[in-house]
């Protein structure tokens, strides 16, 4: 929240481009010392005159000077933001490239349990607003600041009565702005998150469109809609309204130098300690200084600003590594061991999913994980994988922790298929063929076949080399899914962990994904996030799990003949089997 | 640049108004402005006849001419208190009426609307695109009418001593309009580039986080990371390149207006010399010279504000543009619920989805739909709950063809499950009474019951009054997918539309979801996109529906016996239900 917290971010950042950021800044201070040519050559004009020296070569002289105080001002200016662009959309891209590299070595759980919606609006968006504040702030807030105090020192030199005149209304707008800004903080939170909110129930009711067309049945809309859009308004103007007098009213003081420059001159000149010309000098000089004070409170919002964005970006800048061990580990065996292990999402004892389970998976066996939704099947799947590590207990394959395993064996060792069916925007070979790089076109013609891609495939006008981007339409979630399996058929993993559900992401096509499945997973140490309990009844082992906690294991008969969870699973399952919709 | 000042005005429609009461404050404003200038050259006067010894400065002049500048300070605040009173509130309340027209539009405007647009564009434009008009909009009249208003204003007090020197301005300000205009030619030149560079860089991020999992399984994180790196690099690449393009328009703009300021400043000392100008004159001239185009030379950063503005007026037109679907519609009442379609042809982007489709459905039997996925067994039921218009042909429903009717009056009698649950980020209750605002708690109790939902609602901690989607309180699908199913209830509707697959999402669960579901359809007419074996043999009615034509139709018993599609998808059906693996 403090102010170094988020400079120093930002400037962790400015590494590659400091050289340019500083010279940025020379540049924009040479800009400013010509900005203030023209006051020194009006200076010189209003003392031709009081002196009675006029001529009009002379003014032409002291004109054209002024004018080239311009051309260094402009000029200089423009090389200087061009560095601070460079500058700033160089803090922009190492910004998002480390929230980039986090994310890819942040615990997969992590970044799953986020949208990718969500994700792209911190990286993209969020970030994008820091640019242009940011492109104008280092140059310009540097100079806005050194502008008045060179000013402030010049008139002080002239005289320092005079000099403190000039800044008299900036205590008086200053004031003012500070009861404005009294509870700013507070108030700019609670407008983002209206903001937010109001933003929300929008995204809900487009998402929702058909569910309101079906059950909203007045003309007006939904009122919840309404609601929120109404109250967001009543409160930004309440607030607006609560400023308003304020701001404006320093907004008027505080560039009217002149208020103090001018009856104070006149009683100095009237006391003869100050000449006319000087006179007449401090009060253009006072108008110089007006500029620069009235960007300030312009940049006080730009801080707020890239101050916010700073914050989200932190978010993804601060997720911690998993840890990766860089040895090779060798492993003969393939067996899963699951020692006292506890797990909870946020790392605390409160929300356990898992609680101190234990579980043993035999190379080569064929084992189901069966339990009500958030009994923790899945978390256990994918502790296996690794997305997260355990809070306690241990995980070991082939009697090696997992976690001294580096990630990259043991993705050779795991292939985990689950219904996210992403393919690549590259040809569908390709997309194939990622399962194994060094596959041969053969190799992967052949698992193509095996997960039944191969007959849609080959409708395709470019078959294999039909890019995913184009055929995107065209595949249905099934095809899509037995891409997905091709890939893992072809990396050939030893161990698969299988989430039953992609079985059924096409309904229509069920049988063709379950053929699939049957060639990846065969001769393999198999697991299985159960959810239809027929598919899984020819198990060697069946873990029933309830809460975190494995509450009873054994083959299907086994459990059949106990009363318990599973038994009662299997009957409403059978049940459910022959339910139909129409049924009395 | 100056257009879409236009459009920012014609958008405020009737408040318009009070933006030409606010300019009307900013020129007065300008003048409060103004005033202290004009009192410097009066002071300056006043010291000149002191030195030449005309007149001694007396310290009443002194105190008066403070009085009067304190003056001027409060006029000016006053004014310009007054324009932000009446103007920057208009943009809040313009975006939150507009918010509020764009919700009753989007509820009555053809679902193809929705394909058509990229639902996450439209989403933008009503959420970040809106509210970007509304935070700048009015800053940017203000920037920009304000900031010409008060130019000229000085111009006129300029004008009021010397046309020359007047004359000199005003060339300066419309020299710098002409940069200004180049500018946004410029920008507008630019605009698609950025925005290609952009998409580019956003699809590149999101293939990057989706793809996140399989670059992990398979170690290609090196890869992916070069990906991204190319792609922020080369959008940092074109908007620095874009960047470069505008410095030398900004710079000759502001060149252009100091040069004007030089010009003044000169000329007015020409005429000092040639004495047609008094000195205290001329020291105003030139002190006007430093702060009369003061409000001008920020107008550049006005330019790439109004280029975003622009874009996305272009984006909102559309939408407020959208026509209802049932623009000419009436109230109607139905009689009986018999469907009927009548040679319905329905295209989506010029394909064909439906050709030719003519059926009935009698008035409380089922009807299952069947066939490949793409067949067009979807459409079938948008068009019956009017989503998109036929082409050719008609659907009607009680004898009314559904185009007579407005949506209101037809979809009171239908009742949809979506395959997608839908719940709002409300109380349960709140979800549930959605069906049926004005239903009491008991309804909505008894309805729970039946769609085996209270229980479980009753085990959350705040029960009915969860507000679905907070901490701690996420349902599984199943349990969402009854909410959904207890609010058809509640609507209780004749006619009842369901994906069967919205059964299958939750396994474990099925039972509870199929209990629901038969509780909803009993006594309805009902039409469903079957996939079970039993749904389908129990129906009164088959529809086999493929490449969006009726190819089969009638009951189990008959369609077992012919040779066709039906008959090998019931025999795919019968493997894939009793899959076992290993």
């Amino acid at each position: 929240m403090n102010k170094e917290s988020w400079l120093k971010t930002v400037m962790k950042f400015a590494e590659p481009c400091k050289r340019k950021l500083i010279f940025s800044i020379f540049l924009e201070v040479i800009s400013v010392a010509g900005g203030i040519i023209p006051y020194f050559g009006v200076y010189q004009i209003i003392i031709l005159f009081f002196e009675g020296k006029q001529s009009v070569n002379n003014i032409l002289f002291w004109t054209s000077i002024c004018l080239l105080g311009y051309v260094i001002k402009l000029l200089f200016h423009g090389f200087s933001t061009t560095l601070s662009h460079i500058s700033a959309y160089t803090i922009l891209e190492e910004m998002r490239m480390s929230m980039a590299d986090r994310l890819m070595y942040a615990p997969l759980g992590t970044v799953l349990n986020q949208t990718v919606g969500n994700l792209k609006s911190i990286i993209i968006d969020r970030v994008e607003t820091i640019e242009l504040p940011l492109a104008h702030l280092i140059p310009e807030g540097f100079s806005n600041l050194l502008l008045p105090i060179c000013v402030f020192i010049y008139l002080f030199v002239i005289n320092w009565r005079m000099a403190l005149a000039s800044i008299i209304t900036v205590p008086i707008s200053f004031i003012a702005y500070g009861f404005m800004m009294r509870n700013f903080n507070e108030k700019y939170n609670d407008y983002m998150e209206a903001s937010a909110y109001v933003n929300g129930v929008i995204v809900e009711y487009v998402e929702g469109i058909e569910v309101i067309k079906t059950f909203n049945q007045s003309t007006t809309s939904y009122e919840k809609f309404e609601k929120a859009i109404h109250s967001f308004k009543e409160y930004t103007l309440d607030w607006f309204r609560s400023t308003w007098k304020l701001m404006n009213f320093g907004g008027a003081v505080l560039p009217s130098t002149l208020l103090g420059t001018l009856p104070i001159g006149m009683f100095l000149y009237k006391q003869g300690s100050l000449s006319p010309a000087e006179l007449t000098m401090c009060m253009i000089l006072s108008l110089g200084i007006i500029g620069p004070l009235t960007s300030f409170t312009v940049f006080i919002n730009d801080l707020k600003s890239i101050e916010y964005a700073v914050r989200d970006a932190n978010s993804l800048l601060n997720l911690t590594k998993l840890e990766n061990a860089d040895k090779l580990v060798s492993i003969k065996e393939y067996d899963i061991e699951l020692n006292n292990v506890s797990f909870s999402y946020d790392s605390t004892d409160n929300n356990e999913v898992l609680s101190n389970l234990s579980l043993k998976i035999p190379q080569g066996s064929f084992t189901a994980l069966v339990g009500p939704s958030g009994s923790g099947k899945s978390t256990i799947a994918r502790l296996i994988a690794r997305f997260w590590d355990v809070n306690e207990g241990e995980i070991k394959i082939g009697n090696t922790n997992i976690k001294e395993i580096p990630l990259s064996q043991l993705c050779d060792m795991v292939s985990f298929v689950t219904q996210d069916n992403f393919l690549f925007n590259c040809s569908l070979l390709e997309n194939i063929r990622l399962g194994n790089p060094k596959a041969t076109d053969e190799e992967v013609l052949q698992a193509a076949k095996s997960a039944c891609c191969d007959e849609f495939i080959s409708n395709f006008e470019k078959g294999y080399n039909t890019s995913a981007g184009e055929a995107g339409g065209r595949l249905s979630g099934g095809e899509k899914q037995r891409i997905v399996i091709a890939r893992a058929i072809l990396k050939d993993a030893p161990i698969i962990i299988l989430d039953e559900a992609t079985a059924f992401t096409d309904p229509e096509n069920e049988d063709k994904i379950q053929k699939s499945i049957a060639a990846l997973t065969k001769g393999k140490t198999l697991l299985v996030i159960a959810h239809r309990l027929s598919t899984i009844k020819n198990s060697d082992q069946i873990i029933v799990l309830q809460k975190g906690k494995i509450q009873s294991k054994g083959t299907h008969e086994e459990l059949l003949k106990k009363e318990g969870l599973y038994k009662d699973m299997w009957t409403a399952h059978i049940g459910a089997k022959l339910w139909a919709v129409n049924q009395e | 640049m100056f257009r879409s000042i236009k459009r920012i005005i014609a958008w405020t429609g009737m408040r318009k108004k009070r933006l030409y009461i606010g300019f009307v404050y900013s020129f007065i404003h300008t003048m409060f402005t103004a005033m202290p200038i004009m009192a410097t050259a009066y002071g300056l006067n006043l010291i000149l006849e002191d030195i030449s010894g005309k007149k001694p400065l007396a310290s009443k002049e002194i105190i008066l001419l403070t009085i009067y500048m304190i003056f001027a300070v409060l006029g000016r605040f006053l004014f310009s208190y007054l324009r932000a009173k009446t103007q920057e509130s208009v943009g809040y309340e313009v975006s939150a009426e507009e918010r509020t027209k764009i919700g009753n539009r989007l509820k009555r405007v053809s679902l193809g609307f929705f394909s058509n647009n990229n639902t996450g564009e439209l989403t933008s434009a009503v959420t970040t695109d809106l509210s970007f008009i509304e935070m700048h909009g009015m800053k940017m009249i203000d920037t920009v009418v304000n900031g010409y208003i008060s130019a000229f204003t000085m111009v006129l007090c300029m004008g009021f001593y010397n046309i020359w020197i007047a004359i000199t301005a005003v060339i300066g300000i419309v020299l710098s309009a002409v940069f200004l205009k180049l500018l946004g030619n410029k920008s507008n030149q630019n605009a698609p580039i950025h925005q290609k560079a952009q998409d580019t860089m956003i699809n590149a991020t999101i293939e990057y986080i989706r793809g996140m999992p399989v670059v992990k399984a398979f170690k290609q994180e090196g890869v992916s990371i070069d990906g991204i790196r190319n792609a922020y690099k080369s959008s940092k690449d074109i908007n620095l390149k874009i960047e470069k393009n505008y410095v030398p328009y900004n710079t000759m703009h502001h060149f252009v207006l100091k040069t004007a300021s030089v010009c003044i400043i000169a000329i007015s000392s020409i005429f000092a010399i040639k004495e047609t100008m008094d000195i205290p004159t001329m020291l105003m001239m030139i002190i006007f010279s430093f702060v009369i185009f003061g409000n001008v030379e920020t107008i550049n950063n006005a330019a790439h504000v109004l280029k975003i503005i622009d874009a996305t007026f272009n984006k909102l037109e559309p939408i407020e543009n959208a026509e209802f679907i049932d623009y000419d519609g009436k109230d109607i009442s139905l009689n009986n619920y018999n469907i009927e379609f009548q040679n319905v042809t329905f295209a989506y982007n010029n394909k064909n989805v439906l050709s030719n489709v003519s059926f009935q459905i009698p008035q409380n039997t089922t009807t299952a739909i069947v066939g490949p996925s793409g067949s067009g067994k979807t459409t079938i039921c948008n068009l019956i709950s009017r989503f998109y218009d036929v082409n050719e042909g008609s659907i009607k429903i009680g004898n009314v063809d559904i185009r007579e009717m407005t949506c209101d009056s037809l979809l009171k009698n239908i009742s949809m499950v979506f395959q997608n649950v839908y719940l709002f980020h409300d109380t349960i209750l709140n979800n549930i009474k959605f069906g049926k605002p004005e239903a009491n708690f008991d309804e909505i109790v008894e309805t729970a019951k039946k769609a085996c939902c209270h229980e479980f609602i009753m085990n959350l901690p705040q029960g009915y009054n969860t507000i679905i989607g907070d901490g701690g309180s996420t349902l599984s699908g199943g349990e969402k997918q009854r909410i959904s199913i207890a609010r058809a209830m509640l609507k209780d509707a004749p006619i009842v539309i369901l994906d069967e697959a919205t059964a299958s999402i939750d396994p474990e669960n099925e039972h509870f979801i199929q209990q629901a579901i038969s509780a909803l359809v009993h006594g309805k007419t009902i039409i469903t996109i079957a996939h079970r074996l039993a749904t389908i043999q129990n129906a009164d009615q088959i529809i086999v529906v493929d490449n969006g034509q009726i190819v089969q139709r009638g009951t189990h018993m008959d369609l077992i016996e012919e040779a066709g599609i039906y008959k090998r998808f019931i025999e795919i059906r019968e493997k894939a239900e009793g899959w076992i693996i290993a």
